[in-house]
């Protein structure tokens, strides 16, 4: 599994590509645990983009789950972006889908942390 | 080896009231007269949850092996509907050996005890197995005025309390049975049991956490290879991750992944939500069916089901 990280406007967007499974996801989650710590103090929100991950396993989703626990109560909210299909089955199975806000595209999950990020993601894209 | 269910619900028992009894009917009548033709074969073809029920009584699970004694896995209150097989099948008169193996004695798993008529019937034989040394205490507390009008001491049959270590093997009753620890207030204990290559591995009332690599080996040893495991899927995993953290239960998915990753046969979901419906558990099966399929790369299919109050299973 790897995963890159951008800004664009208040938003950082967390790209991870392959699988997150057992073997991966304890990197997943200090990766996502040292961006939540950046963004908590500041206007920044996160959006995990998951366009390239084919399959999460049970702990792979944990691993978003101890992010969001740390991350909530802080203000920081972690939205869900461009899912592949199993992976979004994945999500509805795990009720995963009731916790985090879910958006089938990338701009539009931008939009949602704001008109700025939206923006700047348009004019790098 | 059979696997029958007497007690499936989780934490409390339940039972349905008269609108759900009602609503159950009503939707069950309309799909029987929209499918016409013989009205018993489209009861048959209904969806479980409109023809069935899970069913409300607390754990209660027996493992038959064809030998004289009873193997009896917690006394929930699933065990008042074992004694009155039991003593239809033997009668009062005819002396029998129980042996119950207890998860843990939180209350849902002893409740059957104080109606578990053969308890009451003098020349019957209750071996009592357990890792925790609270065991005898909880029995004879649960029926200590104030709480039940009959105390322990009333009782006619002969009971014995049989501590038990984990991760020791023991031959009882024609078959080996080896306890494990598990993660549950208070400790809970799995157990597995073998016979003739069969094995049977009753595990409920456990948390897991399978990002810690050394606790999944350990249950992974424990359910290797079995041809069933009897798995607490109390919960979503969003809810077994976040609000209900800690509490000591489990998921259908990390029963999924367990399992596959044990060599497991079937996975028999058990220990059900008691706020969820028939067609909630229905949903859940499917969902959890539909995991295995996601989830099973090469391995070999993994049968799912979910254990209902009456279910037997040959294995």
């Amino acid at each position: 599994m790897k995963v890159t990280t951008a800004t664009y406007g208040d938003a950082i967007v967390v790209r991870a590509e392959g699988r997150i499974d057992q073997s991966s996801a304890g990197d997943f989650q200090k990766e996502l645990s040292g961006l939540v710590d950046a963004a908590i103090g500041t206007e920044k929100q996160i959006v995990v983009d998951l366009s390239k991950v084919d399959y999460i396993s049970s702990v792979g989703l944990r691993a978003l789950m101890v992010a969001n626990k740390q991350a909530k109560p802080k203000g920081v909210t972690i939205r869900i972006a461009s899912m592949q299909e199993v992976v979004k089955e994945v999500f509805t199975i795990s009720h995963f889908d009731k916790v985090f806000p879910t958006f089938d595209e990338m701009p539009k999950a931008l939009q949602a942390v704001s008109a700025l990020a939206a923006a700047a993601y348009t004019d790098e894209d | 080896m059979r696997i029958r269910f007497w007690g499936t619900r989780g934490s409390i028992p339940t039972s349905m009231n008269a609108d759900h009894l009602r609503e159950k009917i009503s939707a069950a009548v309309k799909a029987v007269i929209e499918a016409g033709g013989d009205p018993d074969s489209a009861i048959d073809a209904l969806p479980f949850n409109m023809r069935g029920t899970y069913g409300g009584e607390s754990s209660c699970v027996q493992i038959e092996t064809g030998g004289d004694e009873y193997v009896v896995c917690d006394m929930g209150s699933g065990a008042r509907r074992l004694a009155l097989h039991a003593l239809g099948k033997h009668g009062p008169g005819a002396p029998q050996v129980y042996n119950i193996f207890q998860s843990h004695v939180h209350w849902d798993h002893i409740m059957g005890f104080p109606f578990f008529i053969p308890a009451f019937i003098p020349g019957n034989v209750i071996r009592i197995h357990g890792c925790h040394d609270v065991l005898e205490m909880a029995y004879r507390r649960q029926q200590d005025n104030p709480s039940f009008p009959v105390p322990f001491n009333f009782l006619g049959a002969t009971i014995e309390f049989v501590q038990l270590e984990p991760e020791q093997t023991y031959e009882i009753a024609g078959m080996t049975v080896t306890p494990f620890r598990q993660l549950h207030a208070g400790d809970s204990y799995g157990y597995r049991f073998e016979k003739d290559g069969k094995v049977a591995v009753y595990s409920t009332d456990s948390e897991h956490k399978l990002e810690d690599q050394e606790e999944t080996d350990y249950f992974i040893r424990y359910f290797r290879d079995a041809d069933a495991v009897v798995f607490d899927s109390m919960y979503s995993l969003a809810d077994a991750t976040s609000l209900k953290e800690d509490w000591g239960h489990s998921s259908n998915m990390v029963g999924v992944e367990l399992c596959q990753m044990a060599g497991v046969k079937m996975l028999c979901m058990f220990h059900h939500e008691p706020v969820y419906s028939d067609a909630q558990i229905d949903q859940v099966l499917a969902e959890t069916r539909r995991f295995e399929e996601i989830s099973r790369g090469d391995g070999a299919p993994l049968a799912v089901i979910a254990s209902y109050d009456g279910l037997e299973i040959d294995l």
